[in-house]
C-alpha cells in the first residue's frame, strides 16, 4: 500500500478542481501550510464557538431592541470615551517609542546646566525632522487621553454603569485613571526643565509626608529626599518600563469585562 | 464525523504500526455525561462543579422563562455594535489630536536649577486636583490640648485627603446599589457626582491661587461652597423633571421588559 | 432634546478648538503669564489680523449656537407644545 493517499484529503487535488483567484489560492496555502504544522483550524473552531456562546445570546443592538425610533443615541458620543482613551493610549505608544529612539534619561547635574536629557529634547524640537510633531503629538496624546478617561469615568458615574454585575470593572477603573496620572507625571519629569524639577520636588515632598513608610517611599520612588539625576532615571524606567507593560495588561482586562459583560443599558 | 472514522480504521488497519487507533472516542449516548465524569471529584472541585450545573441551569430556566433572546446580566453587545460606533467617533478624535499637534507645539523651559525657585511650580492640570489637597491646610483641625499644635503635619493631612476621596469613589458602587441607572431615576446620586466634578473643578482652582485674582479667603469658601450649590441645584431640577421623565421612559422600557 | 444639545455641543466643541488655536498662536505671548487670553501683539500683520477676528467670530458663534441649541430651541419647542394642547 502505498502511503500516498488519492482521498478527499488530497487538499492540492481539491484546490486545482476549483477556479480559485490568485489571493484565494495562496491564502489557502498559507492556511494549510500553517494548519498542517499547528493545527490552527482547532484553535479557529475554539474562537469560533466562544464568540457564538458569548454573543449570540445578545443579538440585538439597543436601537433594535428598543425600536428607537431616533438612532441619535446610537451614535450618542459619551459611549465611545473609553475607546477614545484606548486609542489616544495607542498614539501616544506609538508616538512614544519613536520618541524613544531620540531621548537619553541622563542627568548629572540640577544646577541651571542643560543636561543630556535636555539637550535630547531641545534636539528632538529644533533638529530632528518632524521631531517637534512626534512630542506634540506624544504630549497631546497624553493630556487628551487623561481628559477622556476623566469623562469616561463621568459617563460611566451618570449613566449608573458602574453597578452590579460591573463593580469590579469599576475598580479596576479607580485604578487605571490613576496609573494613567502617574504616567503623566513620570512624562513630566522627563525634560528635566525647571517644571519638571520642581514638580519633582512636590513629589519627593507628598511622598516623605506619608505617615510611617514616607521615607522609604522617596528613597523606592525618586531615588533621594530631593530630585536628583537618579530620579531622572527612576521616572524614566517607570515611563517606560513598569507602566506601559502594566496599563496595556489591565486596559485588556478592562475591555475584556466589558466585552462579557455588554455595555451597561440604557443608553 | 464519526461513521467516516470508524470506517477508514478497519481499512487503514495495517498501516497502523502503533497498534490502536488514534484513543479519541466521538461523543455517543455511552459517553458519559459531564456530571458523571465529575462524580469523582472531592472537594473544592467537586463544589465548583455543582456550582457550575446550578448556575447554568439557572440561565436555562431564565432564558426558557424569558419571550425573548437575552442574558441574565444586562448589557448590549460591545462587539460588534457599539465598537463599530465607536471607531467612526473615534477615528475622528484622533484626527483632532493630530490637529491639536501640528498646531500647537509644547513647551519647554529653561534646564532644572535647583538653586532658583521658579515663581509658578505647578504639575499637569490633570494633577491640580491632589496638589490643591494639599493646600487644604486652613482645614486642618487646630487640638487645643497640644496647645495650639496641629493634629498631623498639612502635608501629611494633604495626602490623607488624597486617599479619603480615591476611596470614596472606589466605594460607590457599593453604597448606590438598586436597578435606578439614569440621573432622573436617582436625584441624589446624580447630585453627588455634580457636586463631585465641581469640586474637582474649584479644588483644582484653588491649587493655584497665587495665579487667580480672587481673595484668597473668598477662594477658599467657594471651593467648599460650589460644589453644594451645584449639588442642590441638580437635585431640584431632577426632581421636578422625574415625573413626566419617568413616565416616557417606562413607558418605553417597562413595555419590553416588564418588572419582576 | 438630545438632537439639539448634540448640535450645540458640536458647534460648540469646534468653533472652541479652533479658537483656541488662534489663541494660542497669537494671545499667548509666553509660557508664564496669561495664556489664551493674553494681549494681542502690538502691530499684527495681515495674518494676526485675520486669524485674531476669524478667533473672535468663531468663539462667539460657538457661544450664541450653544445658547440657541440648548436654551432657545427647547424654550421654542416647549412653548408651541404648550399652544397645541391648549387649542386642542
Ligand atoms: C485607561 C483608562 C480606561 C480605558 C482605556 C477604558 C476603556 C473602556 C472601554 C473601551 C469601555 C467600553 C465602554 C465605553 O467605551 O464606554 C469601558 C467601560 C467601562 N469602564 Fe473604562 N476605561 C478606562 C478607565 C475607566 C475608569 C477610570 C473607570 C471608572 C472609575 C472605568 C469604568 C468602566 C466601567 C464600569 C465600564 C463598563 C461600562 C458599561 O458597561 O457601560 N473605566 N472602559
Amino acid at each position: 500500500m502505498s502511503l500516498e493517499r488519492k482521498d478527499e484529503h488530497d487538499h492540492k487535488g481539491w484546490m486545482e478542481t476549483r477556479d480559485l483567484s490568485k489571493v484565494e489560492s495562496v491564502y489557502l496555502m498559507t492556511l494549510m501550510y500553517l494548519d498542517k504544522r499547528l493545527r490552527i483550524v482547532d484553535y479557529l473552531e475554539l474562537l469560533e464557538d466562544l464568540y457564538y456562546k458569548v454573543n449570540m445570546q445578545m443579538p440585538k443592538s439597543h436601537t433594535e431592541q428598543y425600536g428607537l425610533d431616533n438612532k441619535f443615541w446610537y451614535w450618542y458620543p459619551l459611549y465611545a470615551l473609553g475607546s477614545f482613551s484606548t486609542l489616544a493610549y495607542v498614539v501616544a505608544a506609538v508616538s512614544g517609542a519613536l520618541l524613544g529612539f531620540y531621548y537619553a534619561p541622563a542627568a548629572t547635574s540640577t544646577n541651571g546646566q542643560a543636561t543630556i536629557a535636555y539637550n535630547s529634547i531641545t534636539f528632538i524640537m529644533t533638529d530632528l525632522n518632524f521631531g517637534f510633531m512626534l512630542r506634540s503629538l506624544h504630549r497631546w496624546s497624553a493630556q487628551v487621553m487623561v481628559a477622556a478617561v476623566f469623562l469616561h469615568m463621568l459617563r460611566v458615574y451618570f449613566t449608573g454603569a458602574y453597578k452590579e454585575p460591573r463593580e469590579l470593572n469599576w475598580l479596576l477603573g479607580i485604578v487605571l485613571i490613576s496609573l494613567t496620572m502617574v504616567f503623566g507625571y513620570t512624562g513630566y519629569l522627563l525634560p528635566w526643565d525647571q517644571l519638571a524639577f520642581w514638580a519633582g520636588q512636590i513629589g519627593v515632598e507628598m511622598s516623605l509626608s506619608i505617615p510611617l513608610v514616607g521615607e522609604w517611599v522617596a528613597q523606592l520612588i525618586f531615588g533621594g529626599f530631593t530630585p536628583n539625576p537618579a530620579t531622572l532615571q527612576r521616572m524614566y524606567i517607570l515611563h517606560v518600563f513598569f507602566l506601559p507593560f502594566i496599563v496595556t495588561a489591565l486596559i485588556a482586562i478592562h475591555i475584556g469585562i466589558v466585552w462579557m459583560q455588554g455595555i451597561a443599558e440604557p443608553h | 464525523m464519526s461513521d467516516t472514522d470508524t470506517d477508514s480504521e478497519t481499512e487503514t488497519e495495517d498501516a497502523q504500526t502503533d497498534g490502536g487507533g488514534t484513543g479519541i472516542v466521538p461523543p455517543d449516548d455511552e459517553t458519559p455525561t459531564w456530571s458523571e465524569r465529575k462524580k469523582r471529584k472531592q472537594g473544592l472541585s467537586r463544589l465548583t462543579y455543582e456550582y457550575f450545573e446550578r448556575s447554568r441551569r439557572e440561565d436555562q430556566d431564565l432564558r426558557q422563562e424569558s419571550d425573548y433572546v437575552e442574558r441574565d446580566v444586562l448589557g448590549f453587545p460591545a462587539w460588534p455594535h457599539e465598537m463599530i460606533r465607536n471607531l467612526a467617533l473615534t477615528s475622528f478624535f484622533v484626527g483632532m489630536i493630530m490637529f491639536l499637534s501640528a498646531t500647537m507645539p509644547p513647551h519647554i523651559g529653561p534646564p532644572a536649577n535647583s538653586g532658583s525657585t521658579p515663581a509658578i511650580i505647578l504639575p499637569d492640570w490633570y494633577l491640580y486636583w491632589s496638589f490643591g489637597l494639599l493646600k487644604l491646610s486652613f482645614l486642618n483641625p487646630e487640638l487645643s490640648l497640644l496647645g495650639g499644635q496641629t493634629l498631623m503635619a498639612d502635608r501629611t493631612y494633604g495626602v490623607l485627603a488624597n486617599v479619603v476621596i480615591v476611596g470614596f469613589i472606589a466605594i460607590v458602587p457599593f453604597l448606590n446599589k438598586g436597578a435606578a441607572r439614569r440621573p432622573v431615576e436617582q436625584p441624589f446620586w446624580a447630585a453627588v457626582g455634580v457636586s463631585g466634578v465641581i469640586f474637582a473643578f474649584t479644588i483644582a482652582v484653588l491649587s493655584v491661587k497665587n495665579i487667580v485674582p480672587i481673595g484668597e479667603g473668598l477662594l477658599q469658601d467657594l471651593t467648599f461652597l460650589l460644589p453644594f450649590v451645584g449639588a442642590f441645584i441638580t437635585y431640584g431640577i431632577l426632581k421636578s423633571m422625574r415625573e413626566g421623565y419617568m413616565f416616557n421612559l417606562n413607558r418605553r422600557y417597562y413595555r419590553l421588559r416588564p418588572p419582576k | 432634546m438630545a438632537d439639539e444639545f448634540m448640535k450645540g455641543f458640536g458647534i460648540l466643541v469646534t468653533t472652541s478648538l479652533l479658537w483656541m488655536v488662534t489663541a494660542g498662536w497669537y494671545k499667548t505671548p509666553s509660557f508664564e503669564g496669561d495664556q489664551l487670553l493674553g494681549p494681542a501683539p502690538e502691530e499684527p500683520d495681515i495674518y494676526a489680523q485675520l486669524s485674531l477676528v476669524i478667533g473672535d467670530a468663531l468663539l462667539w458663534f460657538g457661544l450664541i449656537a450653544a445658547l440657541v441649541f440648548w436654551v432657545v430651541v427647547p424654550m421654542i419647542n416647549e412653548f408651541q407644545a404648550y399652544r397645541d394642547e391648549r387649542s386642542s
